[in-house]
C-alpha cells in the first residue's frame, strides 16, 4: 500500500528491474498509448508500405517499388530542399544563444523587467501563421523596412526580401529568431531564477564581468536545458517549418526557401504525387533519425570522455 | 480502498470500449441522416453543394454576382437550396484533391476548362449525356476547348466563364512616352522600342508583378499561341504528356529575361503580386503597359482610368503562323463530383449558370466574359466594348494547355526566371521533369 493509500496490483520486477506497468498505470497510459497507435503509428506505418505504391487515395495504389525514391531522389529541387533544411539547421545555434543572451541580460537587472519580459515573450503568443502573413506586409517592396531604410538613407540596400533568391532564407531565420525568442527567454529565465544565485555572488565576487558569468556560470548551469531547447529546435527545423514557409514564401522564389515538410504537402497536395510525398516523408524520418542517432553518440562520448579527464 | 482486479480492469475497459463505439454509431447516425435529408427527391428539400473559388476570393463583384444567380435558381425550382461553398482560390485544388480521395464533398465543383481537370477525373462525372450538340456548339470554344477534354469519349467541364489576355495600355501614359495610343505597333520589335520609348521618358513601360508567376503563363499563352500549329495546339490540349519545352515557351521565357534586362518591366517586380498589387498600380496610372486577363478592364480599370484605357491585341511576335487575334477560350467551369446524388439536378444548376440571363448577369455585374455565345453583351465604355469586338475575330484561339505540374513549377519560379536565377532551359526542365512524374 502506498501512503496515498492507493493499492496498486502485485508488481513483478523485469530481468531489468524495472517495474512491470500495472493494470490501473496502464488505464491511464491508454488513452495516450490509443491515440500514438492511431494517429501516429498506424498513418507512419501507412504512409512507409504506400512509399512503394502509385498512391492514389481511395482508389488502387498499384506498387511500383523503389520508383517513388528514385523519382524523389532524382529531382533536383529536392536536393535544393534538402541543402536549405542544412541551412537552417545552422541557424539553431543562433536561435539558442539569442534567447540565452536575454534571459542572462534580464536576471542580471534590467529596469522595469516585467515590460521586457512582455515584449519579449509576445510574440510567442501570437500564431506562425499570424506571424508569417504580418512579416510578409512588413518584409514587402513598399514595405515599413524598405521606407526605413530609403528615410536614412540607405535605399540602396531596399530590396524584396522575401522574393530575393540571396536574403530569404537569412530573413526567415531572423524573423523566426524573433519569434522563438520569448519562449526561449521564459525557459532559460525560469531555469536560471531556479539556479542556485551563490554560483553568481561567487563569480561577481571573483570580479567576473558579465560575459565571464554568461560563459562559466550561465552556459555550464543551463546545460540541461539548452540541450532540451537545441532538441527542440532540431525537430522544429524537420517538422514544423511549415507554417512559416506557407505564410511567408510558399518555399520561393524558385526552391530558395522549400523545407522537407513543405515540399511533402507541396508534392500530396499541389502536385498530387502522394506516393513520392510518403518517399519522401520516409527520407525525411531516415535523416531525422540518423543525426538524432549521431547527437546521442556525441552525446555519450562526451559523457564518457568527462568521466575519463 | 478498492483493489482494481483483472475483472474490474476488464469491466471499465469494456465501458469505455463500449461508449466509443457508440459514439461512433452516433456520429455516423448523423451523417448519414444529412446525406439522406440532401439526396431524397419528393415534397423533401434537396440541398446542392456548389464549391468555387469565385464566391470564395470575390466578395464584391463575382462573388455576389453567383450567389444571386444562386437565389434565381432556387426561385426556380422550389425546395432546392444551394448551398455555395466559396474557397481561396490559393488552396482550392489541394482541397479538391482531399475531397476525391474521401469520396465525399460538393455536388458541383469549379475547374478550370484545360487538361488540368483531367488530373481530377477519378472524382467528376462525365458530362456528355446532358449536353446536345447544338449547345455544345452554343458555348464559347466549347467545341474546340472542351471537347478535348475527354477521357474515353466524356467532357468532364463545361465552361461558364471565357478568358483570355490582351494588352492594356494608358494612353496618357503612352503619349508622354512620345508614342502614339491611337496607333500601338503590332509588330513586336516596333512595340518593343515603344517600350524603350517609355524608359527614356522616365515612364514605366510594362507593368509586371511576378511573385505569383501567373503573368509567365500568359506570355507563354500568348506566345504558344502564335508559334505551334494547329495539330500541336490540339495536341496539347488533348495530352498531358505534351512537351513542354517548345519555341513558343522558349520564346516566352527568353521574352522574360530580354524585358527585364532591358529595364523595361516595372522595378521590384520580382516581389509584388499580379492579382492584386501590380494590377493596382496600373489602374493607379504608374505603367504605360499592362499584360493582363479580358475580365481586368470593366471593373478595375474604368473607373480610375476612364477614357485613358485603351486595349491592343498582344504584338505579333517574329514566326507568328496566325493573322489577328486574341489569345481566348473557355475559361473557368464547372463539373459534377461522381458521388453527388443528385447529378441531374447538379447538370441542372451548371446549364442555367450558362443560360442568357445569369451570362449576362455575371457580364454587367461581375465584370466577366460569357461563355455562351448566344449572350451577346454590350459596354458603354470604350475599352470593353473593344474586348467584346476582339471576341469575335475568327482566328481567336488559346495557346498551350499547361499540365497541373508544369504549371506549379512555373509559378514558383517565375521570380527568379525574372531575377535570372535560373536559365530559361533549367526550368523549363524542371516543368517537364515535375510533368514527366505525373504522366508516368
Amino acid at each position: 500500500m502506498r501512503k496515498d493509500g492507493l493499492i496498486l496490483g502485485s508488481k513483478s520486477r523485469t530481468r531489468s528491474g524495472v517495474k512491470d506497468t500495472s493494470p490501473w498505470e496502464w488505464l491511464f497510459v491508454l488513452p495516450l498509448l490509443v491515440a500514438t497507435v492511431a494517429f501516429f503509428v498506424i498513418p507512419s506505418v501507412e504512409a512507409i508500405i504506400m512509399s512503394f505504391t502509385r498512391w492514389d487515395p481511395g482508389y488502387d495504389s498499384p506498387f511500383i517499388g523503389l520508383r517513388n525514391y528514385e523519382n524523389a531522389l532524382a529531382d533536383p529541387s529536392f536536393r535544393a530542399v534538402l541543402l536549405n533544411q542544412l541551412f537552417f539547421l545552422l541557424a539553431v545555434p543562433l536561435w539558442t544563444v539569442l534567447p540565452l543572451f536575454f534571459a542572462a541580460v534580464l536576471r542580471k537587472g534590467v529596469p522595469r523587467p516585467g515590460i521586457f519580459r512582455s515584449i519579449i515573450f509576445f510574440p510567442s503568443v501570437v500564431s506562425a501563421a499570424v506571424m508569417g502573413l504580418l512579416f510578409v506586409q512588413i518584409l514587402s517592396p513598399g514595405g515599413p523596412v524598405n521606407e526605413l531604410l530609403r528615410a536614412v538613407g540607405l535605399g540602396s540596400l531596399a530590396t524584396s526580401w522575401l522574393a530575393n533568391p540571396d536574403t530569404v532564407k537569412p530573413v526567415i531565420v531572423v524573423v523566426i529568431a524573433w519569434a522563438t525568442m520569448g519562449t526561449g527567454v521564459v525557459i532559460f529565465s525560469a531555469a536560471l531564477s531556479g539556479s542556485s544565485q551563490e554560483l553568481f555572488e561567487a563569480a561577481e565576487l571573483d570580479g567576473a564581468g558579465f560575459w565571464m558569468q554568461f560563459r562559466y556560470v550561465v552556459i555550464p548551469v543551463l546545460r540541461p536545458i539548452i540541450e532540451v531547447w537545441v532538441a527542440i529546435l532540431f525537430i522544429t527545423v524537420f517538422v514544423s517549418m511549415f507554417p512559416w514557409i506557407y505564410t511567408l514564401t510558399k518555399g520561393g522564389p524558385g526552391n530558395a526557401s522549400a523545407t522537407l515538410d513543405f515540399r511533402i504537402y507541396e508534392s500530396a497536395l499541389i502536385f498530387g504525387n502522394f506516393g513520392i510525398a510518403a518517399a519522401q516523408m520516409v527520407i525525411m524520418l531516415i535523416i531525422v533519425v540518423a543525426l538524432s542517432l549521431v547527437g546521442v553518440v556525441v552525446a555519450k562520448l562526451r559523457k564518457r570522455w568527462k568521466v575519463e579527464s | 480502498m478498492t483493489r482494481l482486479t483483472r475483472r474490474r480492469f476488464g469491466f471499465g475497459a469494456g465501458i469505455l470500449a463500449g461508449a466509443l463505439v457508440l459514439s461512433a454509431c452516433a456520429t455516423d447516425a448523423g451523417g448519414n441522416e444529412g446525406t439522406d435529408a440532401g439526396g431524397n427527391g419528393g415534397s423533401e428539400t434537396i440541398t446542392l453543394t456548389v464549391q468555387s473559388w469565385l464566391v470564395g476570393d470575390d466578395p464584391t463583384t463575382v462573388g455576389p454576382t453567383m450567389k444571386e444567380i444562386d437565389e434565381m435558381f432556387m426561385a426556380a425550382n422550389p425546395g432546392v437550396i444551394i448551398e455555395h461553398v466559396g474557397l481561396p482560390f490559393d488552396n482550392y485544388f489541394a482541397l479538391l484533391r482531399g475531397q476525391i480521395a474521401a469520396r465525399g464533398g460538393p455536388d458541383v465543383v469549379m475547374t478550370f476548362t484545360n487538361s488540368t481537370t483531367l488530373e481530377f477525373q477519378n472524382g467528376l462525372l462525365g458530362m456528355g449525356e446532358y449536353y446536345s450538340p447544338e449547345e455544345r456548339t452554343g458555348l464559347v470554344g466549347f467545341k474546340y476547348g472542351t471537347d478535348t477534354q475527354k477521357i474515353d469519349g466524356e467532357p468532364y467541364v463545361t465552361p461558364l466563364l471565357s478568358e483570355g489576355n490582351l494588352m492594356y495600355f494608358n494612353k496618357a501614359r503612352v503619349t508622354e512616352c512620345g508614342a502614339d495610343p491611337d496607333n500601338i505597333p503590332r509588330e513586336w520589335d516596333d512595340f518593343v522600342a515603344v517600350l524603350e520609348q517609355c524608359k527614356e521618358a522616365g515612364v514605366i513601360p510594362m507593368n509586371l508583378g511576378m511573385l505569383d508567376g501567373f503573368a509567365a503563363s500568359w506570355y507563354i499563352q500568348n506566345g504558344t499561341a502564335q508559334l505551334l500549329t494547329e495539330e500541336e495546339l490540339r495536341q496539347s490540349a488533348e495530352d498531358p504528356s505534351f512537351p513542354v519545352d517548345n519555341a513558343g515557351t522558349r520564346w516566352a521565357f527568353e521574352t522574360i529575361r530580354d524585358l527585364q534586362e532591358r529595364g523595361l518591366y516595372t522595378p521590384g517586380a520580382e516581389g509584388i503580386t499580379v492579382f492584386s498589387e501590380a494590377r493596382n498600380n496600373f489602374a493607379a496610372g504608374q505603367a504605360a503597359f499592362h499584360f493582363g486577363n479580358f475580365s481586368e478592364g470593366g471593373k478595375l480599370y474604368q473607373e480610375p482610368l476612364g477614357d485613358d484605357l485603351g486595349v491592343a491585341l498582344f504584338p505579333s511576335i517574329p514566326g507568328n503562323l496566325y493573322g489577328d487575334f486574341v489569345v481566348a477560350g473557355p475559361g473557368v467551369g464547372w463539373s459534377i463530383t461522381n458521388w453527388s446524388e443528385t447529378p441531374d439536378l447538379a447538370a441542372e444548376y451548371i446549364k442555367f449558370t450558362q443560360s442568357q440571363e445569369p451570362q449576362q448577369m455575371l457580364f454587367d455585374k461581375g465584370g466577366e466574359l460569357p461563355a455562351n455565345s448566344a449572350t451577346a453583351p454590350a459596354s458603354e465604355f470604350p475599352a470593353v466594348q473593344q474586348i467584346i469586338d476582339y471576341l469575335a475575330l475568327p482566328d481567336n484561339h488559346l495557346g498551350m494547355s499547361l499540365s497541373a505540374e508544369a504549371g506549379a513549377v512555373l509559378w514558383r519560379n517565375g521570380t527568379v526566371l525574372l531575377l535570372g536565377n535560373i536559365t530559361p532551359a533549367d526550368l523549363l526542365a524542371e516543368m517537364q521533369a515535375a510533368q514527366d512524374i505525373a504522366t508516368q
